[in-house]
């Protein structure tokens, strides 16, 4: 039996998370039409500088305009503030994390404050701390809306789902009609399992607002846990009538689709979610998988390489490029470049990684080529060298443990079975 | 050497001014001006100080030399022989001590100053300072003592010595001068007899004129003062003359006394430094002018030379220096008695200087001397005339608007001779209790009181002149003067009495009943003997209904309760004030005024509780709010009698206050705060009326209205805690039928409790749901289907439970719930749909033998009236004997006859679709496993025999899937497709591994082998193919299954490349709240 040749993120929920934050961070500054201001200082000129980095969601630009405008004013504290920004934008969790705690330092009662740091300890998987920065906060602000939100979001992450219920009902309380505390209840209920009164949560909270698409967004998630992604996709549709821009709802589509191997549906979903101004390295890795799927090895080598530029720690996307070099490109040269790229970045990789034996493959035809043609017995059926049956079984793609792998010593003679029972369409 | 000049400049000087200093002295310590006290009170010539001008130095510096002076000459005297020599020095010696003396006299009189000055500091504390205290004078004394006897020493030891005239004249005045008149006398006369050609000799005649015109010998003194006057020193002459002329004053001949004044004015004029002569010093002459100018008034006191005085002071001094000499000379006349020439004086001066600043005076004078003659009708036309002329505003006023001192004089003249009129004219009018006489001292008064406002006697005045307009029945000025009587001292001895005859004044007015005069008035006393006020009217009914529009009071009638008012601020200890105030109410209240009117009957209410009058008020005010619904003002007036003990001390009253307090509130809440208040105000209003009013009848609709509006609000959790008092609290509280008919017809309709505890419950459980608290919400609306049997969301209440029941997977009581729900509602259209959910429900339970019974029971239901259904309940059953493992051919056949008699349009529902695609699927089956378990092995025999079947069943197989994909099933149709490709498949493979037959040798083998796969190709090519539609089909449509896994596996063995490894991307929520946060603007 062959095994399984799923390939599941492993990132899981805080992926998810990650992503959701991403998504709407990505849409640039608040009102990008209106006009930039006027920069009377070099402090103020650097912060102009990276407004308009960030209106074109160049991030690492944007935080380095900002840092230096900080550094010429220390005054101009939203110089720094934007700096933590920028980085949580472009994803260096870590880096915005050190910055936002010095804040949370120095003012642990401050609900801004707070919230940033909770966020980003969120993303970089810390719920348990992100749950401690709140206390505080709590403690001073026990009625704040946006606290308490976050705070039952954060507890659902850490599976508390009673308090998480608890604290959002809080919110409730006070606010019936408040969208977030009503996607908290629903959505923890569905971590419980309860998918049903999560459901009728969710349906009822409709009611209040019959246009909120993320309701359906969710509802479509409810159905995906029970298995249905057929009704899930149905829903996501919904969310997307009312608003076809909803970027969650796209990826989600892309997403199942994905895993059902419509690339075509999935690369189109893929698209339009980062065009809706999500680029992560989700959404930029998963479009790179779709156009590989849809054998469009140019888009997809591109894709890919976008996704590592964006996301440099992802050093599976080498593995990636390197089999779209040899499979559909045919080029060699590139796939050598990125496996042993890949080689490279991996410190412990095992020892009978087939990237190895990928490697080892390559140099031998490019040693082979160096050598001249071979002649081989004529046989019927015997296939011609240089064909483009090399490489077919090497689009498994790589996995951990999960795809079956292929060994340098086997390279040969499985090339010599491709070719004669692989039928080209 | 001493100048000798300068020493007799001293010593006479000494000698002359000793008197004047003595006097001066005295004058100034008598305290005031000398001056003006000379000139007021002098009845005896001026005193002059005919000494030089070139005089004594009497600083320090002088008397040092003095006494170096006085040392060197002492020695020199000791050294010198006895003879002229010597008698001069001893005659320079004694000048020296004389002017030694002098000096120290007038430091003794400026230490005596200072002391008194200091003393006067203190407090006048301690013992006066002494004149005789004073060490100066003792010193003084001892020098003068010297003197004498030196110049006593000189006559009687030198006489021949050449001065011995001044000595003489010295001593005289000296002893004078120190009380020894005689001797004075004496030494004047040796002067005169001895050297009669003296220089002093004049002045020895002068100073012997004085004495006996002190001593009143005019005969003496006037030939004493001829003989001075003899003189052609021009100050002994003048004053000498000056001294005549008060001889002759003395002796009453006054017009010689004019003349020789004259004489004296004229030489002193003559004696001008204008003209060239100056004999007589500035201030000699000047002071003679102008006291022979004064004692001319005097003189002319005494004669009846009125126009000769004016004549005189004109020309010779001018009209305004002779208007003081002339003011005086009328004083004179006044002092003297002789009023005639007074008022001629007086008259004159007036109009010759109209406006001048004693012009009023003048006048007063004037009126006084006519009255001291007896004659009143001057007096009068002077009075008036004063009054016309010098009242404020006036003209004089206006002319001298700069001097307060004299208008504020002038004014008060004015102002008591004005109340001295009236009075008069008053006591007249009372006398003679004529009309005429009142009208006159009305007008009087009157014009007293535009002038002079705020007087002491204008607070009286304008209460008698209220008084007498009231009596002349002018019944309107009258009030409006007895109210500036009360606004001008609200606790004045008149305030009463004006208040209250004020009040009968208006109620005159308004009552418009016009009163005539007789022809006497006798005037009453101040107030209650005036008259009684109106006798109190009772108050209207009102009624609901009507229309009770404000109507506004004329001027009269809110004069009348102003002064109603009044009357009760001013009189509060008055027997008939409750009656006033209550009036003062009522008035308003028939005017529909209701605020006003209980404003007042609320300050009866406070002061006088225990009066009648104030219940009536009281129960006055709760009418009128009552009657015109004003919940507001009827809630806020009720709640303070409620609060008032001893209204509420009436058992009646206090049960009608406390319904009226209940129902306002309610209706207050209900009708003046709901249209216009937020929901959580409206709230709060409900939910304090019931918890003040727990027993209410409108509480339990009160705590209703609150959590609705609280759920408005959004305030969910206080709509929560309201909802479950109510239950609580209220589970069996009642309203008797009357009640509520008796609210409706109140207009407030009171709900049933029951109505409100059912609404009530259900919206409880609403609350909980909106909360996710689903097992509270199905408890509640259990609750709600238990209670209430008949209620109205009964239905709503069971399925909602039995959802949240499901949802909470307590599946046993939602079961409960939804049969219920079935059984009590058979008629509502999602019955069957809640038939089917329990069926779901058995199938999450796994119960599959009840799914299949409740199923059938379902199908008998739908059997004739949808056929849908029916369909679909097949297909449960199906399914549940799938697994049960009871699901045979038959269990499909069936299905697939169910479907074949749908009608066309149930046959595209999607359940039938589903259950026909998948009882056809499974009803190829068998036939698929069958041909899949032929295969080509075995003997060549069976092979061939395999192999025609399978060619056969091939075909037969692919028509009977791709009627199933014919279907329109999604699923399904994927599913047979899929299945198309295997059918394929399966045979090329057989084809391709089927072994060579033994009887072939190996090359027929291989080209047996070769001829297989030749025909195994194309049927690989269909088997891909088959998998290509069922991917494209999936892809189209959709469908992700496990069919389409199963294609995507099938096809990859063929195109691996087709199918890279899966990459599993999880699915993310939509929540907003980990947004990055946009960029922060740069300030």
């Amino acid at each position: 039996m062959k095994k399984s040749n799923i390939i599941v993120r492993q990132s899981g929920q805080l992926a998810s998370l990650f992503l959701a934050l991403m998504l709407w961070g990505c849409a640039g500054t608040q009102n990008k039409f209106e006009p930039l201001p006027e920069a009377k200082t070099p402090a103020e000129g650097k912060f102009v500088e990276g407004l308009k980095a960030g209106r074109e969601a160049n991030w690492p630009l944007a935080a380095k305009y900002f840092a230096k405008s900080y550094a010429l004013d220390a005054g101009l504290i939203s110089a720094k503030v934007n700096h933590a920004i920028s980085l949580e934008r472009h994803g260096e969790m870590k880096e915005a994390a050190a910055l936002f705690e010095a804040a949370a330092k120095a003012q642990p009662e401050n609900i801004a404050s707070a919230l940033n740091l909770a966020r980003v300890y969120v993303a970089l998987g810390r719920v348990g701390d992100a749950s401690k920065v709140l206390h505080p906060v709590l403690k001073a602000h026990p009625d704040d809306i946006d606290v308490l939100n976050t705070y039952a979001v954060i507890l659902r992450l850490d599976k508390k789902f009673i308090e998480a219920i608890n604290t959002a009902r809080k919110v409730l309380m006070k606010d019936q009609t408040n969208a977030e505390a009503t996607k908290s209840i629903g959505l923890t209920y569905a971590d419980m399992g309860k998918l049903t009164l999560a459901e009728t949560f969710l349906r009822n909270a409709l009611k209040l607002n019959e246009k909120d698409a993320s309701i359906f967004v969710n509802l479509g998630l409810m159905q995906a846990r029970r298995g249905n992604e057929q009704r899930a996709l149905f829903e996501f549709e919904q969310g997307l009538k009312l608003a076809p821009d909803n970027a969650v709802a796209h990826a989600n589509i892309g997403a199942i689709a994905l895993r059902w191997r419509d690339y075509g549906r999935a690369a189109a979903s893929y698209d339009k979610a980062i065009k809706s101004g999500v680029l992560t390295c989700d959404t930029s890795s998963a479009l790179g998988y779709a156009l590989e799927g849809m054998q469009k090895g140019k888009d997809a080598l591109a894709q890919f390489g976008r996704a590592y530029a964006l996301c440099p720690a992802e050093k599976e996307l080498l593995f990636a490029m390197g089999n779209i070099c040899m499979a559909q490109l045919r080029d060699n040269k590139c796939a050598l470049e990125n496996f042993e790229a890949y080689q490279k970045s991996k410190q412990n990789l095992a020892k009978d990684h087939h990237v190895h034996g990928l490697i080892d493959a390559i140099r031998a035809m490019q040693a082979e080529e160096e050598a001249g043609p071979v002649e081989l017995p004529q046989d019927e059926g015997a296939p011609q060298e240089g064909g483009e049956n090399e490489g077919q079984a090497l689009d498994a793609g790589p996995s951990e443990g999960n795809v079956e792998t292929v060994k340098p010593d086997d390279a040969a003679s499985s090339i010599l079975l491709l070719n004669t029972e692989t039928r080209w369409s | 050497m001493v100048n000798q000049l300068t020493c007799k400049a001293i010593l006479t000087s000494m000698l002359l001014s000793l008197p004047l200093y003595a006097q001066a002295s005295k004058m100034t310590k008598g305290g005031g001006e000398p001056g003006a006290n000379a000139r007021e009170e002098r009845s005896a010539p001026a005193q002059f100080d005919l000494s030089s001008s070139d005089g004594v130095d009497m600083s320090v510096r002088a008397d040092r030399k003095r006494d170096e002076a006085i040392a060197k000459l002492k020695k020199l005297m000791g050294t010198i022989p006895e003879g002229g020599q010597k008698a001069e020095l001893i005659f320079r010696l004694a000048e020296m001590y004389w002017a030694k003396s002098k000096f120290l006299h007038l430091r003794g009189m400026q230490e005596w100053d200072e002391a008194l000055d200091a003393w006067h500091k203190r407090g006048s504390k301690g013992r006066q300072p002494k004149f005789e205290d004073m060490p100066e004078l003792k010193q003084s004394g001892l020098y003068r003592r010297e003197a004498l006897k030196l110049y006593g020493k000189i006559l009687k030891k030198y006489r021949t010595y050449p001065r011995k005239d001044e000595v003489l004249y010295t001593l005289g005045t000296a002893h004078y001068e120190a009380g020894q008149k005689k001797k004075g006398v004496r030494y004047y006369w040796k002067l005169i007899k001895q050297f009669p050609r003296s220089v002093y000799v004049p002045d020895a005649w002068l100073q012997l004129g004085e004495h006996f015109f002190n001593a009143n010998k005019l005969s003496n003194a006037i030939k004493a003062y001829k003989k001075a006057a003899k003189t052609k020193k021009a100050r002994i002459y003048s004053f000498a003359l000056y001294k005549l002329a008060w001889c002759d004053y003395n002796l009453q001949e006054y017009g010689k006394a004019l003349e020789k004044f004259r004489q004296v004015i004229a030489y002193a004029k003559k004696q001008s430094p204008a003209k060239g002569k100056s004999k007589l010093g500035k201030r000699d002459r000047i002071q003679l002018m102008s006291e022979s100018l004064s004692d001319m008034v005097r003189t002319y006191s005494h004669l009846d030379a009125v126009e000769e005085a004016f004549t005189f002071y004109e020309e010779e001094v001018g009209d305004k220096r002779a208007y003081k000499y002339l003011h005086r000379l009328a004083g004179l006349y006044n002092r003297e008695g002789k009023s005639a020439l007074e008022i001629q004086t007086f008259q004159r001066l007036n109009n010759k200087a109209p406006y001048a600043g004693e012009a009023p005076q003048n006048q007063t004078s004037i009126m006084a001397a006519y009255a001291r003659l007896g004659r009143t009708e001057d007096v009068r036309r002077e009075v008036r005339r004063l009054i016309d002329l010098y009242s404020p505003n006036g003209i004089w006023a206006q002319k001298n608007s700069g001097n307060a001192r004299i208008l504020e004089s002038a004014f008060e003249v004015v102002e008591q001779e004005l109340a001295s009129l009236v009075t008069e004219q008053h006591r007249d009018a009372q006398r003679t209790k004529d009309v005429a006489t009142y009208k006159l001292a009305r007008d009087i008064y009157k014009e007293y009181l535009d002038k002079f406002r705020e007087t002491v006697n204008s607070y009286k005045f304008r209460f008698f002149y209220s008084e007498i307009l009231f009596e002349l029945k002018q019944f309107d000025e009258a009030a409006i003067q007895y109210t500036a009587v009360i606004n001008a001292n609200k606790k004045g001895e008149f305030a009463t009495p004006s208040a209250y005859t004020a009040v009968l004044a208006l109620e005159k007015v308004v009552s418009g009943v016009k009163e005539t005069l007789g022809k006497k008035i006798r005037e009453s006393k101040k107030g209650r003997s005036k008259g009684a006020l109106k006798e109190l009217e009772k108050l209207k009914v009102l009624k609901k209904g009507e229309s009770y529009a404000e109507k506004t009071l004329d001027a009269n009638e809110l004069r009348l309760a102003e002064a109603y008012d009044r009357f009760v601020e001013v009189a509060p200890k008055d027997a008939e004030v409750v009656k006033v105030k209550f009036k003062s109410a009522r008035l308003y209240y028939i005017h529909n005024q209701f605020e006003k009117a209980a404003e007042r009957f609320g300050e009866v209410i406070d002061r006088w509780p225990n009066d009648k009058l104030a219940r009536l008020g009281a129960e006055s005010i709760l009418q009128s709010f009552n009657v015109r619904e004003d919940w507001s003002q009827l809630n806020q007036w009720s709640r303070k009698f409620r609060d008032h003990k001893i209204l509420i001390a009436n058992k009646a009253f206090k049960k009608k206050v406390d319904e009226l307090v209940e129902g306002a509130s309610f209706n207050e809440i209900h009708f003046v705060f709901e249209p216009k208040a937020s929901p959580k105000e409206i709230a709060n209003y409900y939910n304090g009326f019931s918890t003040e009013f727990p027993k209410s009848k409108y509480a339990m609709v009160g705590l209703f209205n609150a959590l609705i509006n609280y759920d408005k609000a959004g305030l969910l959790q206080r709509a929560i805690d309201t909802s479950e008092k109510l239950l609580n609290e209220y589970s069996s509280f009642k309203i008797s039928a009357a009640e509520i008919k008796k609210t409706k017809k109140e207009g407030t309709s009171l709900p049933e409790p029951d109505l409100l505890r059912e609404k009530t419950l259900f919206l409880a459980a609403s609350f909980y749901e909106r909360l996710a608290e689903f097992e509270r919400a199905a408890k509640y609306y259990e609750a709600y289907a238990k209670q209430f049997k008949k209620g109205p969301k009964k239905a709503d209440a069971l399925f909602n439970a039995g959802l949240f029941r499901e949802g909470l997977g307590q599946y046993t009581e939602a079961i409960l719930d939804f049969d219920a729900y079935v059984r009590e509602f058979p008629s509502k259209k999602d019955v069957l749909d809640i038939v089917w959910r329990i069926g779901l429900i058995h199938e999450k339970q796994k119960n599959y033998s009840v799914v299949i019974k409740h199923y059938e029971i379902y199908k008998a239901k739908v059997k004739k009236s949808d056929p849908g259904r029916f369909m679909c309940a097949e297909y449960k059953i199906a399914e549940a004997k799938v697994q049960l493992q009871r699901a045979d051919s038959g269990t499909w056949t069936n299905l697939v006859k169910v479907y074949k008699a749908l009608p066309d349009d149930k046959k595209t529902d999607a359940c039938a679709l589903d259950a026909v695609g998948h009882a056809s699927f499974e009803l190829l089956q068998a036939e698929y496993e069958t041909y899949m378990a032929l295969t080509l092995t075995g003997s060549e025999k069976q092979i061939t025999k395999n192999l025609v079947e399978k060619l056969k069943k091939v075909e037969e197989l692919q028509g009977h899937y791709t009627q199933v994909l014919q279907l329109g099933q999604g699923d399904y149709g994927i599913a047979s497709l899929y299945r198309i490709g295997r059918v394929y498949q399966n045979l090329a493979n057989e084809l391709f591994e089927a072994p060579c037959p033994s009887r072939l040798t190996e090359d027929q083998c291989i080209i047996y082998q070769a001829a297989l796969q030749e025909k195994g190709f194309p049927l690989e090519e269909k088997a891909i193919e088959a998998y290509d539609n069922a991917l494209t089909k999936a892809y189209d449509l959709g469908l992700y299954n496990d069919w389409l896994q199963k294609t995507q596996e099938a096809l990859a063995v063929y195109e691996p490349g087709r199918f890279p490894a899966i990459h599993k991307y999880e699915l993310i929520a939509d929540e907003s709240l980990f947004a990055s946060p946009e960029l922060v603007e740069m300030r």
